[in-house]
């Protein structure tokens, strides 16, 4: 097959099959000259050179046409302002007319839109943490529209399954849309599989979930924390975060998300330590969140935290400052 | 500049809407009725652009209406709420979105309680004891913080949202003149004259 | 590179087949910034085939949000693929190439070839002109011998002896301008690899932490997983547990892992009732 597409390459070249190239050096390309031309020597497009004839050529344009002066100092008045006047009138007067003449405001979107980033415009923020054969997943209960709080009783993190808790900060109406997303998701893959899923598994689930609408993103940074199982029958703690277009972070500390979530990088940094027992690790992880919180104006409102381990899930919901 | 209140209460919700149809400074109408019964326990009551407003509100309407004819049962208030949310949701990242805001209050009559849900053009939707939209709710939150109870009986709600609105007609700018003002409870809806 | 790359392609995120998000990314509005990898990422051809090198930093914006991430992916056996960009971008791409891989691979019964792969990635990237924001270093090591390509967001592909790419590519490839030779010994260049992502790491704020490396030869590929940390974090000073009970609690609930099922009767909306209320209900 290649030996035909070189044997008529070097025809169209001529190039002698004599020096056909060895295989081993590399391939090597020229310009093709357009098949209705012979060659690409501009010399050769002469015989019908478009910008030569005098015709059609720019340069033989013709001047503007200057009446003379006779012509010109003739011509009939311009319509006058009264005239135009009597015209508008007997417009105004004419039962149909008089709706166009009706003005309404043009519609406009951007009137209604949030003068800020819309992953600011609801607040909230999830942090998520491991410990010694445990794991913590704690978000602030703030919604609210910019400035002005509406709930303090808003949800973001949301059971998967037993083992997987999902955190959800961003925009609160995603926030709802992505949990029920993920709700059927789940429930297929049971249906499917007969099987819970994994936290492995569900990371990339959240992950190709968020990529599918890569270029008109769904407005959240998910936080997910859980236990696995491993081959061998041990628990292992999970956490991992993703951005909006979900790039996964498999963290080994702590991951963050929201609002709040450049304070709670510094205070977790500060806090965290490896092998926190659970307890340990909930006064943590709680400590981090409240006090991040604290710094950010569109987080709090109250916390909750859910401490997993391998035998159960303990939910408590934090008394935060209310300002 | 639409206002909208809602509150529950022991056994009940309060929805209040005021009843100016406006377009641009002008006022077109004094008596818009801005609350809509979806079904014999729901209430729903909706602002926002004007033209959206009661095309979104009445095909929510015949929706609820048609489950309740399908069913012969309505839906309750929190699947009514999850849908009319999914509704406005699908519609932000459609062409041409709605922006309605809405108050959906009702009174399930399986577990005997009421219900709020507070719900923004985005499809922001959460359940709340109290609710606002518009510039009422710069005034009316802070108030319903301090005065709002959960077990109040209806005179006492009443007399909660007779502060909010006196409130309003005495600090806002552009205040309406009118307000419907409509009741759910275990007997169905009611309006009352505030 | 990589910044500007990852910019262009939220621009112009309404405009795309995706679908729309027109009421939210009316202008004016920022949008909100993906995980981008201001990396250093290079690769240099050697006596025996290939080496790739990658620092470890992922960021988002000003803040470091992955200190230890792969940028080094798997193609097939025998290609490996650094990425630079927006993050999942260049981790979806790849995957998506991967596969593609090996399906071809299948279905020719062949070994598959690092232009392959390369003409995929360009083909794809080039169809999504430029809004897919995936700048790689493309190597591996198949019947042609050792293969280095760089792929630009917008398709555009390079085939030199040594390469870098990302927003420390500049002071890695100023290393490799001063140090590369032909014909290195493995060691040798290793330790070229290494000192070009390093100038990264510590002359480029995007890049930092630690160097990922992979060897690729005719026989074997070998993958270094953090070569190098020379950025480790010290053991701290002193231990900062809070006292068990510092946090106030309202409310404390134990899941129970035994499943419930409540049965709500709903019939009691009355039916009687109900539906003469409903038929009230319309006309108003």
């Amino acid at each position: 097959m290649s030996s035909i597409v070189n044997n008529i390459k070097d025809k169209v070249t001529g190039k002698d099959n004599s020096s056909k190239q060895n295989q081993e050096s590399e391939q090597t390309f020229t310009i093709q000259p357009h098949p209705a031309q012979k060659t690409n020597d501009p010399r050769d497009l002469q015989g019908n050179n478009f910008a030569a004839d005098p015709k059609v050529g720019a340069f033989h344009a013709r001047e503007p046409y200057i009446p003379p002066p006779e012509i010109k100092n003739n011509l009939p008045p311009a319509q006058c302002t009264r005239s135009r006047e009597e015209r508008t009138r007997a417009l105004v007067l004419h039962p149909s007319t008089v709706l166009s003449v009706h003005h309404f405001p043009p519609r406009q979107a951007s009137r209604y839109l949030p003068n800020m980033s819309i992953m600011e415009y609801n607040g909230g923020s999830v942090i998520a943490m491991v410990g010694k054969e445990c794991v913590a997943i704690a978000s602030d209960l703030r919604l609210g529209n910019q400035a002005l709080g509406i709930s303090s009783n808003f949800q973001k993190i949301f059971p998967m399954t037993d083992r997987i808790y999902l955190g959800l900060p961003g925009l609160a109406t995603d926030v709802t849309t992505l949990k029920e997303t993920f709700r059927y998701r789940l429930n297929m893959y049971k249906i499917k599989e007969e099987r819970e899923i994994e936290p492995q598994t569900f990371a990339h689930l959240v992950s190709s979930t968020l990529y599918e609408r890569r270029f008109a993103p769904w407005f959240i940074e998910p936080v997910m924390a859980g236990i696995e199982k491993t081959p061998s029958g041990a628990y292992k703690p999970f956490i991992a975060a993703t951005d909006l277009i979900g790039c996964i972070n498999f963290a080994k500390d702590f991951v963050v998300a929201g609002t709040a979530s450049t304070k709670l990088f510094g205070v977790a940094e500060g806090l965290w330590e490896p092998d926190l027992e659970p307890e340990d690790l909930f006064e943590t992880c709680a400590q981090t969140l409240l006090n991040a919180v604290d710094r950010d104006a569109y987080s709090g409102w109250g916390a909750e935290v859910y401490l997993i381990t391998k035998d159960k899930v303990i939910k408590r919901t934090l008394k935060g400052r209310m300002d | 500049m639409d206002i909208s209140f809602a509150l529950t209460g022991k056994g009940y919700v309060i929805v209040a809407a005021d009843t100016t149809a406006a377009r641009s400074i002008v006022k077109m109408k004094v008596d818009e009725d801005k609350i809509k019964v979806l079904s014999p326990h729901l209430l729903m009551a909706y602002s926002g652009e004007p033209g959206d407003t009661v095309q979104f509100a009445e095909y929510i309407e015949r929706n609820i209406r048609l489950y309740h004819i399908r069913n012969t049962y309505a839906l309750r208030p929190p699947s009514a709420a999850s849908w009319i949310r999914r509704s406005l949701a699908d519609s932000l990242r459609s062409r041409r979105p709605y922006a309605v805001n809405l108050l959906v209050g009702g009174y399930d009559t399986s577990t005997h309680t009421p219900h709020l849900y507070w719900i923004d053009y985005l499809g922001t939707m959460s359940e709340v004891p109290f609710a606002a939209h518009g510039y009422g709710a710069y005034f009316a939150l802070s108030l319903l913080d301090r005065y709002h109870d959960p077990e109040a009986s209806v005179e006492e709600g009443l007399a909660t949202l007779r502060r909010c609105l006196d409130e309003v007609a005495k600090r806002l700018v552009v205040t309406p003149e009118k307000y419907k003002v409509k009741i759910v409870d275990k007997d169905g809806v009611r309006e009352v004259e505030i | 590179m990589a910044t500007a790359s990852r910019n262009k392609a939220q621009d112009s995120i309404s405009q795309t087949k995706f679908g729309t998000n027109n009421f939210l990314s009316e202008r004016g509005i920022p949008l909100p910034k993906a995980t981008s990898t201001g990396t250093t990422i290079v690769g240099c051809l050697f006596k025996d085939g290939i080496i790739l090198g990658a620092d470890t930093r992922a960021t988002e914006g000003p803040i470091v949000a992955d200190k230890n991430c792969e940028k080094i992916h798997y193609i097939t056996d025998n290609i490996r693929c650094c990425g630079a960009g927006t993050a999942a971008d260049t981790e979806f791409t790849t995957a998506l190439i991967s596969s593609n891989m090996e399906l071809h691979a299948l279905s020719t019964g062949r070994k598959p070839r690092v232009v392959t792969a390369m003409t995929m990635l360009k083909q794809m990237l080039f169809r999504y002109q430029g809004h897919i924001g995936a700048a790689l270093v493309l190597g591996g090591v198949d019947s042609t011998g050792p293969q280095l390509f760089t792929i630009h967001p917008h398709g555009s592909t390079d085939k030199l002896p040594y390469v870098t790419m990302g927003s420390g590519s500049l002071a890695a490839m100023a290393v490799f301008e001063a140090k590369w030779r032909p014909n290195m010994e493995r060691a040798e260049a290793l330790d070229l690899v290494c000192a070009a992502v390093s100038a990264g790491i510590f002359n480029d704020l995007g890049s930092g932490s630690n160097v990922d490396a992979c060897v690729i030869t005719a026989s074997h590929t070998e993958t270094l997983r953090n070569f190098v940390k020379p950025n480790e974090r010290v053991q701290k000073e002193r231990s900062y547990q809070f006292r068990r009970g510092t946090t106030a609690i309202k409310k404390e609930e134990i899941r129970s892992l035994v499943v419930e099922e409540d049965i709500t009767h709903i019939i009691g909306t009355g039916t009687g009732r109900g539906a003469a209320e409903g038929e009230a209900m319309d006309t108003s």
